[in-house]
């Protein structure tokens, strides 16, 4: 387990809540002393209900959230008291696709800007290089080049998902956060964004960490998966053991949420 | 220069409401004169073709002695002896009204303000000036008194409106208390407290309004820049590594944008009443500046020359709604349920 790539060690994350009276607020615990990390080329699954704290735990893990307690260190080294620079650096280490492509693309600007953002900041590329790059992203997740041109609300949700996920393999990273990445698109492009997923995932020697509350897709992706109950892990092991005998209750009560049919 | 999708949408929403549409084209139209007024309402001659030479009084002073005068002074080329030395020998352009804003005519028949005739198409004020070429000349300072506020207290508001949205929390809830008062003091009594100590002129006005009207855009800017920086794709961008300025220019900004737009017409509108209003008063522009207040007030204590004040209200009362039908136009425009409604009919 030391050579983590990514890792969280005893983060928490507290957030305000209801008042309690003029000057005291309740403290809402969102993420609990959590520590998981995942070793380089591997995939590990964070599945649970919604409102467990999934989301918060991802964006303490790419840098938008900082934790109010615990660290969360890249290749063993601690982010969260980073110079400038090294945080930059960071950021095109690990990067995050989202939920609603449509929310994470900016409705004003045609795809190759959007591309064009990350390389421009985090790279130092030319003009020309990185044109090129833009365009052997596109073919790279398998969209044309035309679509260059379009705004997001010209595309597809398979399209958009597929600009997002190309924008945050610009910088090359080492580790992507896959925030429910197909969860907001249909079960057929669902399949076809997967299979992307994975292919990228042996081309680029990605590591992921894959944010869902869809078991079916977590069984497919996953090496490892984590289970969060009320903002705790409660359950961390290898995806073919919970799978196949959950230890935990909650887990249990997870799988057998699942509608099965029979053959 | 290619407009996307939603803005050619837009453009064509804006042309469908042809009050608006016509307002901009009679607007622009009466600016663009206005903006020549030099050329319109002059007390010397456009071109003057004088013994084989071509002279441009209107940019350069010529003494009279350079068209055979006496006097080694400026022609003055409403004397008819300098337009008959003229005459004499070449020709000469006028302007279509013989005046300036500051012309006194000195041949009035009657007793100033006299009342519109073929000299003075709207009669002249209580000093003898030509209302008409003053009615041009005090147009085109208020419109672009009213510009220079507008862009120059959207740029304040619309800054200080994204960095206190897109930083929130206490910066936000500080912020908006400050602005709260700022917006709380007596703007009018200011002024006049400030043009007892100053002798307020156009630049004086522009920066004392300033510091008052960019207060106006704050909420409605604020409150769509806390609705955007919530955003997933300002997430991404932060996600990016990009810096919180850039953020706010590039990402926040351009998308809080339609809203402050909207305000704009109101805005200048806003800024151009209550110049005439300082102008009425007697506490705006210099005496003898041409302005509508100024205009307007003599018309109050000239009741028995009612041409000033009809002339100066009909002025402003044109202006004011032709800047409402555009902006009301404008409005609509960006106005997303408008848009559908539109393509459903």
């Amino acid at each position: 387990m030391a050579e983590w790539l990514l890792e969280a060690h005893e983060v928490s994350r507290h957030y305000p809540g209801r008042r309690l009276g003029l000057w005291r607020r309740e403290q809402v615990t969102a993420v609990d002393r959590v520590s998981l990390g995942v070793t380089r080329g591997r995939t590990l699954g964070v599945v649970g209900e919604s409102g467990c704290g999934k989301s918060t735990l991802a964006r303490m893990l790419v840098g938008l959230l900082a934790p109010s307690a615990g660290d969360v260190r890249l290749e063993g080294e601690s982010i969260l008291s980073q110079s400038r620079a090294a945080r930059r650096a960071f950021h095109a280490q690990v990067q995050l696709v989202f939920q609603d492509p449509l929310a994470a693309l900016n409705p004003r600007k045609p795809v190759y800007r959007l591309l064009d953002g990350p390389l421009s900041v985090l790279t130092d590329l030319d003009r020309r290089g990185r044109r090129q790059r833009i365009v052997a992203l596109l073919d790279q997740v398998g969209l044309r080049p035309e679509l260059a041109e379009r705004y997001p609300h010209e595309l597809s949700g398979g399209q958009a998902q597929r600009v997002v996920i190309a924008r945050a393999i610009a910088t090359r990273p080492q580790v992507v956060v896959l925030d429910e990445p197909v969860s907001a698109l249909d079960v057929s492009v669902q399949a076809q964004v997967l299979q992307l997923l994975r292919q990228l995932q042996q081309e680029l020697g990605l590591t992921y960490l894959f944010i869902s509350h869809d078991l079916a897709v977590v069984e497919q992706l996953c090496d490892e998966v984590a289970v969060m109950q009320f903002g705790r892990v409660v359950e961390h092991r290898p995806a073919a053991e919970l799978f196949a005998a959950p230890q935990h209750a909650y887990t249990r009560t997870l799988l057998d949420a699942v509608p099965r049919f029979p053959g | 220069m290619a407009l996307s999708p939603i803005n050619q949408r837009r453009f064509a929403n804006f042309r469908a409401n042809r009050r608006g549409w016509w307002s901009l084209w009679l607007f622009s139209a009466l600016f663009v004169v206005s903006l020549g007024a030099e050329f319109v309402a002059n007390e010397k001659p456009i071109v003057v073709h004088f013994d084989g030479g071509w002279y441009f009084p209107i940019f350069v002073d010529y003494p009279e002695s350079v068209f055979s005068g006496e006097l080694p002074t400026t022609a003055y080329y409403r004397d008819p002896y300098v337009e008959g030395l003229i005459r004499d020998n070449g020709w000469l352009l006028w302007p279509p009204i013989r005046y300036s804003y500051r012309t006194i005519n000195y041949d009035l028949t009657v007793p100033a303000p006299s009342p519109p005739s073929s000299e003075n198409w709207l009669g002249t004020d209580d000093q003898g000036r030509d209302v008409l070429a003053r009615l041009i000349y005090g147009f085109r300072i208020s419109v672009l008194f009213g510009l220079a506020l507008t862009v120059l207290s959207s740029m304040v508001g619309i800054a200080a409106a994204t960095v206190q949205g897109y930083y929130g929390g206490w910066v936000d809830l500080g912020f908006q208390r400050l602005v709260e008062i700022w917006g709380g003091l007596p703007v009018l009594y200011i002024l006049i407290i400030m043009a007892a100590i100053i002798e307020p002129n156009f630049w004086w006005l522009l920066g004392l309004m300033l510091l008052f009207s960019w207060v106006t855009l704050v909420g409605v800017v604020r409150a769509e820049v806390l609705r955007t920086r919530n955003f997933d794709y300002v997430r991404a961008a932060r996600a990016l590594g990009l810096g919180h300025g850039a953020i706010m220019f590039r990402h926040v900004l351009p998308n809080a944008m339609v809203a402050a737009l909207t305000f704009l017409p109101f805005i200048l509108n806003g800024s151009i009443t209550t110049l005439t209003s300082l102008d009425f008063l007697g506490f705006g522009m210099p005496p003898g500046s041409p302005s509508l207040g100024e205009l307007l007030a003599q018309g109050k204590n000239n009741l028995h020359a009612p041409w000033l004040g009809i002339a100066a209200f009909t002025t402003l009362a044109v202006m004011l709604s032709l800047l409402i039908f555009i902006g009301e136009a404008v409005r609509d425009a960006f106005d997303p349920r408008r848009n559908q409604a539109a393509r459903a009919a």
